[in-house]
């Protein structure tokens, strides 16, 4: 039988990991990220009763120090090699151009655009130097949508994390969430000076998205939010069109707004059921036509979706969810 | 769980960070699963900070710690989502560096993967970790004695097997099957 020493001896070299003090890696940006998002987990939940970070915190859960945050937005400066995973995702940790500032904060990428007008391919170019495949396109809103995220598309990715409902805080990836929003918090772009969008991207995210990001419209530029005319905010909030109303009626109120309005006649398909819409000169429609709708056009316009006659019901409130308004 | 667990916390992951991802890769196939046990493992640690032992000892519990988790690993690829591209790629590192990849291949690796996943640990608690006896009843919590038993069997299982798969030294402790010339 070989010695303890001999054992040792003929061991040692098969050790992945060179034995004795191996090189420190606690101060990379690998250890870093994973204590920072080690911290942001409750405390106390038995060992393998739930390995995700939980969705709800207690609010006495503990953070590891600001000091140890800062370290992690000072990581972002750092040039990460190619990594050896399969997604072949390599980049740097952080890139600025004129449109976009990017870099990492522990599990996120934090995208800040600084310039909401700047050609997309602009944005995609920065996405790109990070190791992201995002393809983000702001399109002119009204005030209430400007920073919002309109409609999202993810591809070839694992998939967001399952959930029983819908995360109002955006998509997750292995626990965090992508998400659209602004800084300062609550600000509006666009109107607030130093207020702009700041879009967070999971760094586990291996997919790609398509985002369609609310920017605030240049002047007598149309919106592609044209249904929330009646939102809160917006230019015919508080009307209410659940039982469709006369056009006189309507149009008084549009008037006490100063808007401008025009027309669309709404057509359902016999068949189907489905609608279509027409634009309509305002010197075709009647005071007594009935009005079921409003879509806002540009600042200042709002489109009223009308029929001749009072319909059994609003076709918009019928069960299926209101036609896209690209249809018109 | 006061600031001052918190604290203590950090300054153990900064100490032992380095010693919990060794021990992770000497031991997985790929740098990813050993960055999902090394995220593991802290992230157990930090739920039960409590019990997180003072001084030299919390080293031996992460351990301890870490072989639990790679068990389950390996019983039923759990994967903790925690790890980042960086974790990743820092454990990649590991493997990557190391200038004798193609040595588990060799016959001396064949023989040791076919000993029993505790006498493989034993003897690599030994060899690569440098625990000493003591170290490793603590982590295990066994009795010293019963280390002391078990790691002279895990030797003598290991070296009859080198002996039947005809392994023998060289001078230079490079090993090589029996039969063959250099």
């Amino acid at each position: 039988m070989r010695s303890a020493d001999e054992i040792n001896e003929l061991l040692r070299p098969l050790a992945r990991v060179e034995p004795g003090q191996p090189d420190s890696h606690a101060s990379g940006a690998g250890a870093r990220a994973l204590l920072a998002s080690i911290a942001t987990q409750e405390q106390g939940v038995p060992a393998g009763a739930a390995w995700r970070p939980h969705r709800r915190l207690p609010r006495d859960r503990r953070r590891l120090g600001l000091g140890l945050a800062a370290a992690i937005v000072l990581a972002a400066g750092l040039v990460v090699g190619p990594s050896l995973l399969e997604d072949g995702r390599g980049g740097v940790a952080s890139y600025a151009n004129s449109a976009v500032e990017i870099h990492r904060e522990g599990e996120q990428y934090v995208a800040h655009i600084k310039d909401p007008f700047a050609d997309y391919g602009k944005y995609t170019e920065a996405f790109h130097a990070v190791g992201l495949n995002v393809d983000l396109r702001p399109v002119p809103v009204s005030p209430g949508s400007v920073g919002k995220i309109l409609g999202m598309v993810i591809t070839g990715s694992a998939g967001p994390d399952r959930a029983a409902e819908p995360d109002p805080a955006g998509p997750r990836f292995d626990g965090i969430p992508l998400t659209m929003g602004t800084t300062p918090k609550g600000c509006r772009p666009g109107q607030d000076g130093g207020c702009s969008m700041v879009m967070r991207i999971p760094a586990a995210f291996t997919g790609t998205v398509d985002v369609q990001l609310g920017r605030q419209a240049k002047p007598g530029e149309d919106y592609a939010n044209p249904d929330l005319a009646m939102a809160p905010g917006e230019m015919f909030d508080g009307v209410r069109l659940r039982d469709g109303r006369p056009v006189d009626d309507v149009l008084a109120e549009a008037r006490k707004r100063g808007l401008t309005v025009v027309f669309s006649l709404i057509r359902t398909a016999a068949k189907t059921g489905g609608l279509s819409f027409e634009p309509l000169p305002a010197d075709r429609v009647g005071p007594d036509w009935i009005v079921w709708h409003a879509w806002q056009v540009k600042a200042g316009v709002i489109r009223l979706l009308v029929t001749p006659e009072r319909l059994p019901e609003n076709p918009f409130y019928n069960g299926s969810a209101p036609p896209p308004a690209s249809l018109e | 769980m006061d600031d001052d667990d918190v604290a203590r916390f950090e300054a153990v992951y900064r100490e032992t960070y380095d010693l919990i991802a060794a021990y992770a890769a000497r031991r997985c196939d790929s740098p990813q699963d050993a960055a999902d046990v090394v995220a593991e493992t802290f992230t157990i640690a930090w739920r039960r900070v409590g019990e997180l032992p003072p001084g030299q000892e919390a080293r031996l519990w992460l351990y301890g710690v870490a072989r639990k988790v790679l068990a389950d690993h390996r019983r039923s690829a759990v994967r903790q989502r925690l790890r980042s591209v960086e974790l990743d790629a820092e454990l990649a590192d590991l493997y990557g560096d190391h200038p004798d990849s193609g040595v588990e291949l060799s016959a001396i690796g064949s023989v040791f993967r076919s000993l029993s996943d505790d006498d493989r640990e034993l003897l690599s608690l030994v060899a690569w970790e440098g625990l000493e006896r003591e170290e490793i009843a603590t982590m295990l919590g066994l009795s010293r004695n019963a280390v002391r038993i078990r790691l002279y069997r895990a030797r003598r299982r290991f070296s009859r097997a080198l002996d039947e798969a005809g392994v023998r030294f060289t001078s230079e402790s490079r090993m090589i099957p029996a039969g063959r010339s250099l």
